[in-house]
């Protein structure tokens, strides 16, 4: 029996709140013979499995700064935060930092947390005494466009 | 909810549409926050900064330009799409906690929590309530009692306590609380009731509580008899008797079977769009938007799980059934997806208006019963004849309305959580 694949995969419009489903084995059409690939018809990939594991913590931010090139996080990109992720030592976290969205790599030094840019072009990262510093979420992928 | 529950908790969010926006601009944190509404630019939010600068409630935004400009405060246009999304994230955390969530109201839910211990009560709310501050960035309140009446009661008073959270599954809890529990804060009491009651000297929820519940139906007909019963702790006051609040109002459902075809989701939900219809002209409010979500039973961890809302505008406000219909069915259809096996579904509207001033005419001299009629006749000549072959006269093109709705979206903040070209940045 052959199972035939649709040549091109359907474009779909990516929506977080609607899970995006890639059909793996479509319905090839046939002219008066049921295709065999339709009893596979519900096996779909769904991209949100991967990307997004507790989708209710779950949030989508657009990347602006160049703060973490050098781990090819670059302006443009989407990134995939997790509220529900416990940061950890060599986490990239969304950091406020007086107020300010930003990417940072945390660091867990001798039971003091530090922030770093991942940039070698820019100056080492300090925060200023008094300034409120809090973990707004775990960044847990990338996503972007390569064909733009 | 089956039966009678033995304990209701109500959790609702603080200064709900305030929080959305801080959560997505640390700039906020230490700011006051206030959100209008979008018809008629009044506060329907307020952080409580913002409340200690003295803006009331429904206070109109001409009243308190300069109030606003002097003290930084940070002003919005309701972003109903960003607080759809994030009520739908919150009571998807809630039901972790319990099966039975009933939404009441876009930042309102009671949660039946009958099963479990009186002990464990207080710990179970901490942990309902930083769970979803965690997930989600919105803080909340919890209140916890035998009836809905009572566990309003208890979440209002939890407001001004630093763990946020009141049980007043005790009755000696409830007396204490009620005895300077002020009546004008109690559920369902309106400005009129509240006069009334002010006349025979009651002034807190405790001499309510004490008081003949036949006097009560006397005074406020039977809907303050079960206030009173309410407070006794004796469950009676079905969701639906409550007025809807002018912050919106809730039509959910879980299914008796499950869903798994569009054209019973479009039945169901098109069933809900027509009960707030009703709702709304019953208490002669409209609402320029819904919001309908749809979502599978998180206790069958075997089969796919989808969770899903989305807020579809109206270009006027409106309390038509039909209007509403095709609203909640262009929402099925943006949501809809094949494969799943859905338990629950409901639509929700916030900032409720009064209809313009054509249609209030119209209500406030006809007494509801011909209103109805009126809507009813209305209602069955557009399906005769097609959608908007009888429109209300307020509905039809209005020359003023298109400036106000160039300036509803100025001072809206972006729709960070559904929309692609308006996510946060970082």
């Amino acid at each position: 029996m052959q199972i035939r694949f649709p040549l091109l995969a359907v474009p779909v419009p990516l929506i977080v709140l609607r899970p995006l489903r890639v059909p793996m084995m479509g319905q090839v059409v046939h002219a008066g013979f049921p295709s065999p690939a339709d009893d596979f018809i519900e096996s779909m990939i769904d991209l949100n499995e991967v990307l997004i594991k507790n989708p209710t913590a779950t949030f989508l931010w657009r990347v602006v700064g160049d703060c973490m090139v050098d781990v090819k996080i670059f302006p443009g990109d989407v990134v995939v935060v997790d509220r529900s992720r416990t940061p950890k030592h060599r986490s990239i976290v969304v950091a406020i930092i007086d107020g300010e969205a930003t990417l940072k790599r945390l660091h867990r030094r001798a039971g003091r947390l530090f922030l770093h840019n991942e940039n070698a072009k820019l100056p080492v990262f300090t925060v200023s005494e008094g300034v409120e510093v809090s973990i707004w979420g775990v960044v847990t992928a990338t996503i972007r466009d390569l064909d733009k | 909810m089956n039966g009678q529950p033995l304990g209701l908790a109500l959790v609702d969010g603080n200064s709900f549409y305030c929080s959305c926006e801080r959560v997505f601009d640390g700039k906020l944190e230490k700011r006051p926050v206030i959100v209008l509404s979008n018809n008629d630019g009044c506060a329907v939010a307020r952080t409580s900064e913002a409340k200690a600068l003295g803006i009331r409630m429904g206070q109109p935004m001409f009243q308190i330009l300069d109030l606003c400009r002097d003290n930084k405060v940070a002003v919005f246009a309701s972003n109903y799409a960003l607080y759809g999304d994030m009520s739908r994230r919150m009571n998807q955390i809630y039901e972790r906690f319990s099966p039975d969530v009933e939404i009441y109201s876009i930042d309102e839910s009671f949660i039946d929590v009958s099963k479990l211990a009186l002990k464990d009560r207080t710990a179970w709310a901490s942990d309902l309530r930083s769970t979803t501050r965690q997930l989600t960035g919105i803080p909340t309140c919890v209140g916890i009692g035998p009836t809905k009446t009572l566990a309003k009661l208890a979440n209002k008073a939890a407001k001004k306590l630093p763990a946020g959270v009141l049980d007043l599954s005790n009755p000696a809890e409830q007396l204490r609380v009620m005895a300077d529990f002020p009546i004008g804060d109690v559920w369902g009491i309106g400005q009129a009731s509240q006069a009334k009651l002010l006349a025979q000297g009651i002034q807190y929820a405790g001499q309510l509580r004490d008081m003949d519940p036949k006097l009560a139906r006397q005074i406020m007909t039977v809907v303050g008899e079960r206030i009173v019963h309410e407070l006794n702790g004796r469950p009676c006051i079905a969701l639906e008797t409550v007025a809807p609040q002018r912050k919106g109002c809730a039509v959910t459902r879980s299914f008796g079977q499950r869903v798994t075809q569009k054209v019973e989701m479009e039945q169901a939900v098109a069933g809900y769009a027509t009960r707030l219809g009703e709702k709304l002209r019953r208490h002669g409010l409209a609402t320029d938007h819904v919001t309908v979500f749809m979502h599978t039973s998180q206790f069958s961890d075997d089969e796919p799980q989808r969770n899903v809302s989305t807020t579809v505008d109206i270009p006027e406000a409106t309390n038509d059934s039909l209007t509403l219909i095709k609203a909640a069915r262009r929402a099925v259809d943006r949501l809809w997806q094949s494969g799943f096996r859905y338990s629950k579904a409901g639509i929700i509207t916030q900032d409720l208006v009064t209809p313009p001033i054509p249609q209030r005419a119209l209500f406030d001299t006809l007494d509801h019963e011909k209103a109805a009629r009126v809507m009813a006749a209305m209602d069955e000549a557009n399906r005769r004849w097609g959608r908007a072959t009888v429109v209300p006269a307020a509905t039809m093109g209005d020359p003023a309305k298109s400036q106000t709705f160039s300036t509803k979206f100025e001072m809206r903040s972006p729709r960070f959580t559904t929309r692609w070209e308006e996510l946060p940045e970082c």
